[in-house]
């Protein structure tokens, strides 16, 4: 494949579009990440775009995301998104000390030193591999495409242990992988007349079920508005006040130490590609700052090292999960990178997609195009306009509006490939998998469980 | 006397359940007629036809953002935006 100036036009236009729909979502409170990263992403690999545009796409908005999520959370003390939850307490801090037009800047920076730090290490990380490939003869990518499915039962198992609910987590793996995996195909299992006059002999792809995982717990939300004790405590009268802090105070020092510690935070994030990205974003946010004694220091320090973090965990996460293991190895890629890879984790940006093989060197020229044009539109936005830009958009775009585009694209891609079929999964799965989410068994494990369904209907079929 | 609207809190914010439901209904609407329009053309374009697929999603998509325009519109956010300017502005005067 050879990158013309028309295409490289094409990333270029798809690159804005994204920057300017996720700068929007971004600000908007609450949005989580994945949730409304998957139905976009999804909408340009079903337009059969050229597998470079998606990425250049799927890459500004990526980073677009990251550091919109911030901006509200700064001025309203509200989290744009879950990634910047971490953020509440330095940025209420910085408040309280009239710095929060400060504190967007220190963010904004804190991302870009993110993006700067973690990129070479994934290249280093590649580069390293392949020299290891090289010399031993031993191709890393082919040797996980053969064992995937106990792969991603070994991933989903380690990241069970990992997380606060473990027991939870352990239990949900089989029956959410089995039930994935049986209404994927279902006539693998059963034959049954009804069954398939309903279905049609239909297989699915994973769209549906990436839809369900991702937006699960919102719907989830919505279905638990319906029993009368949620609805009572979900219920509230009037507008929601927000104040919008528009002081502005600068401080002179700290400065070195905060790009500093930001640059380690990144840095050792990159590395733990392999874990979830908030929980790196919590656990090395507070222990980067923990020796801080200066409450506006520690708290600038915070909120620089928390979005370095996560807009290095993210891309790292993917870079690496794609150059190296062409594999989603990484929470980041098996959550809003999902779209990325097919159901056999292949990528399928460098498989025969569209009837065009990718090079990786052409993919990294994507992911260069829509990183600079995502970071350097949001980071000069929102360092001049962060304040106008949070106003316009609590001002003019309600929280309603969000959701219901959500729902229709949804709607759209799960009738569009599946009939009645897909929407009833989608609501299903949605459900179960929200609930799963509600109770602790978050995206990673569910992507895993998801990924590692088929070896369960194996072992069911070689028993019986 | 108007009467007043549902308000529940969900993803962080206040949001109009009624609201949700019609705009959402209104999307949807335009999405159907998007599915319908497509398939009533493709049984007369050959090219359509074809790539009948490939349509449903691009005029879908564009479906779904006319409505968001449009949805947009009518449904106003939940959101009293005070700046903290006026706040210490008018807690001097007080």
């Amino acid at each position: 494949m050879v990158i013309t100036l028309s295409l490289i036009l094409q990333m270029v236009g798809i690159a804005l579009l994204m920057t300017a729909l996720y700068l929007i979502i971004g600000i908007i409170p609450g949005t989580d990440e994945t949730s409304v990263l998957v139905p976009m992403t999804l909408i340009l690999v079903t337009l059969k775009l050229n597998p470079l545009v998606i990425m250049a796409g799927f890459m500004a908005a990526v980073v677009t995301l990251n550091i919109a999520d911030s901006i509200p959370t700064a001025i309203t003390s509200i989290p744009g998104g879950v990634m910047s939850t971490p953020l509440v307490g330095h940025s209420q801090t910085l408040k309280k000390h009239g710095y929060t037009s400060y504190s967007v800047q220190w963010m904004m920076l804190g991302s870009l030193i993110g993006v700067l730090v973690s990129f070479p290490i994934a290249l280093a990380f590649w580069g390293l591999f392949e020299f290891i490939s090289v010399q031993t003869g031993i191709e890393i990518s082919n040797f996980i495409k053969k064992y995937n499915e106990y792969i991603f039962l070994g991933g989903a198992i380690l990241m069970s242990l990992t997380n606060k609910e473990k027991l939870i987590c352990l239990l949900s793996i089989i029956p959410f992988g089995f039930v994935t995996a049986f209404l994927r195909n279902p006539g693998l299992v059963v034959n049954n007349t009804l069954l398939n006059a309903f279905i049609g002999g239909r297989k699915l792809s994973m769209t549906p079920f990436f839809l369900s995982i991702t937006t699960g717990p919102l719907l989830f939300a919505l279905f638990e508005l319906m029993f009368p004790n949620v609805f009572k405590s979900q219920k509230v009268e009037g507008k929601m006040t927000v104040i919008l802090d528009d002081v502005i105070k600068k401080s002179e020092k700290g400065h070195k130490r905060i790009i500093r510690k930001t640059g380690i935070a990144s840095a050792i994030g990159s590395l733990l590609f392999f874990m979830s990205p908030v929980g790196v974003t919590m656990m090395l946010g507070e222990f980067s700052t923990k020796n801080e004694k200066d409450e506006v220091q520690q708290a600038l320090q915070g909120v620089s090292v928390v979005n370095g973090l996560s807009s290095a965990t993210y891309l790292a996460g993917i870079m690496i999960s794609l150059f190296v293991f062409a594999f989603p190895i990484s929470p980041a890629a098996l959550g809003p990178g999902s779209v990325i890879f097919d159901k056999a984790g292949s990528p399928i940006i460098l498989a025969d997609y569209a009837g065009l093989a990718v090079p990786k060197g052409n993919l990294l020229v994507a992911i260069i195009i829509g990183l600079v044009i995502g970071l350097s539109i949001t980071v000069s936005l929102g360092m001049k306009y962060s304040h106008k830009m949070t106003e316009l958009v609590f001002k003019y775009i309600s929280q309603e509006t969000v959701l219901i585009f959500l729902f229709s694209i949804i709607a759209l891609l799960s009738f569009a490939e599946a009939g009645i079929y897909g929407l009833i999964i989608v609501v299903g799965v949605g459900l179960l998998s929200g609930w799963l989410n509600k109770k602790g068994a978050g995206y990673g494990v569910q992507f895993m469980a998801l990924y590692a369904g088929g070896l369960f209907i194996t072992i069911l079929k070689a028993l019986f | 006397m108007k009467k007043k609207k549902t308000m529940v809190r969900l993803w962080g914010d206040h949001i109009v359940i009624s609201s949700l439901f019609i705009g959402l209904a209104i999307s949807l609407a335009f999405v159907a007629l998007t599915f319908v329009t497509i398939e009533i053309l493709a049984k007369y374009i050959v090219v359509i036809a074809e790539k009948k697929k490939d349509f449903i999603y691009g005029f879908g998509t564009l479906a779904i953002l006319i409505a968001f325009v449009i949805n947009n519109l009518w449904i106003k956010p939940q959101r009293n935006i005070v700046k903290s300017s006026d706040l210490k502005e008018s807690g001097r005067e007080g």
